[in-house]
């Protein structure tokens, strides 16, 4: 990385001009790799932390249908079976969102995903992050109605 | 000594916040912070802790004076005690004319035979100062552009934490920050660190891992992520105080979430002080 930034410290400011310039760049280039290497592990093993607890949050009760073990969308006849018709009222933006989000998904499972699965796995997903909700409430104006 | 500037090339992505939150967690560790506010915009970290000095009164002394060698008292006094245990030296208007000031001070040491950097000046006066002595952390805060600010701010402490918008201008800006550090590096002939990477207003789940990656595949470190803590953040801006202070005197009811924002904050402090404490 000699041509990029440092993961790491820089050199100490504030040490005496005359050893900064006698220090040798390997040595100081060495110590810096070593922090780098440290660092991209812990920060490898807490990122695979994080995934892997999302995504155990985020099976709900039912995934498979009521005929047994098959997933859901392997068992239905329909993209409406067990489902109830719910209306919605989104802003323009969100209807683009879902869009974006669906080309997302669609792309990470290799798969086309029908709208209609994404919005109930938005639903669920969202279950599992009420704090991140009311934040978002919060930057529409619920704030100014808290406490 | 653990010296760093918080930096980011877009501006409103926490910058200010994210200093004034770490100067409190490192003082709740027990550490003795300055933290120096360069950046002249009126919502400066000066503002945010509730600092009140005449920033407008060109007579008054104040850091721009002492960069271009026009000191009009002595270093000490231009630092103010903050509320949260650690003290600030606060910004001020002439700030919004150092490029110019610097520009100036050069040509006239020149004029004398005299050394002048304009990029390396705040170390100077901080090592003269003997700043390094009375404090074991310093955090600065520079204005979201290119300029002498940000390269006094990045020699005097040779180290970065960068906020990053969790998009992929964020990581762009990241990239775009590389360039400048690079050529920084050279000019000033120091090594340039980054601390960590913080990337701020991460939604959702799976973009936040995409981000975490590509934050890796550069070869950095992003200890703690924050999701939308507006609300917190503006009530720290709303209230003038830090999130420690915000959510210990202005909430009347415990909010988890809030805890653990705080909680992150810590842990990144801790995080930075293991990497840059030297």
């Amino acid at each position: 990385m000699t041509d990029s930034m440092k993961s790491g410290a820089g050199s100490d400011p504030f040490a005496d001009d005359s050893d900064n310039k006698e220090e040798s760049p390997e040595t100081s280039d060495r110590t810096t790799q070593e922090t780098t290497t440290q660092d991209n592990s812990e920060s490898e093993s807490e990122a695979d932390g994080h995934s892997s607890a999302d995504r155990s949050g985020n099976s709900g009760s039912s995934d498979h249908t009521d005929e047994g073990d098959i997933p859901y969308i392997l068992g239905r006849n329909t993209v409406k079976t067990d489902r109830k018709m719910v209306q919605y009222f989104l802003r323009d933006e969100t209807m683009n969102l879902e869009s974006d989000v669906q080309h997302a998904v669609e792309q990470e499972l290799g798969t086309d995903v029908y709208l209609t699965d994404i919005r109930e796995a938005l639903i669920r997903v969202g279950a599992n992050h009420v704090d991140e909700l009311a934040d978002e409430l919060r930057g529409w104006g619920y704030r100014y109605r808290e406490d | 000594m653990l010296t760093y500037t918080t930096y980011s090339e877009a501006g409103g992505v926490g910058k200010s916040t994210l200093a004034a939150n770490l100067a409190d967690a490192h003082a709740q560790q027990g550490r003795d912070v300055l933290v120096i506010d360069l950046d002249p915009q009126q919502g400066s970290l000066t503002y945010l802790l509730g600092i009140t000095v005449p920033r407008d009164d060109g007579e008054a002394d104040n850091i721009a004076r002492h960069l271009i060698n026009r000191p009009k008292g002595s270093f000490t006094d231009l630092v103010h005690e903050t509320p949260y245990d650690f003290d600030i030296i606060p910004s001020h208007n002439m700030l919004e004319r150092l490029p110019s000031l610097l520009t100036q001070a050069e040509e006239m040491a020149e004029d004398l035979g005299e050394s002048f950097n304009t990029n390396d000046r705040l170390r100077q006066v901080l090592a003269d100062a003997n700043v390094p002595d009375k404090y074991d952390t310093i955090i600065i805060d520079p204005p979201a552009t290119a300029g002498p600010h940000l390269y006094n701010a990045v020699s005097a402490t040779r180290s970065l934490v960068l906020p990053v918008e969790p998009t992929g201008k964020g990581i762009q800006s990241v990239e775009g920050i590389q360039d400048m550090v690079v050529n920084l590096e050279t000019a000033l002939e120091a090594d340039i660190g980054v601390l960590a990477i913080v990337p701020n207003g991460v939604g959702q789940t799976t973009n936040q891992e995409q981000y975490l990656e590509q934050i890796r595949e550069l070869g950095y470190n992003a200890p703690v992520v924050f999701g939308d803590r507006s609300a917190l953040f503006e009530g720290c801006w709303d209230q003038r105080c830090t999130a420690f202070y915000y959510v210990g005197y202005h909430r009347t009811r415990r909010r988890d979430y809030e805890v653990e924002t705080l909680d992150k904050i810590r842990d990144l402090a801790a995080h930075i002080q293991e990497v840059g404490d030297q």
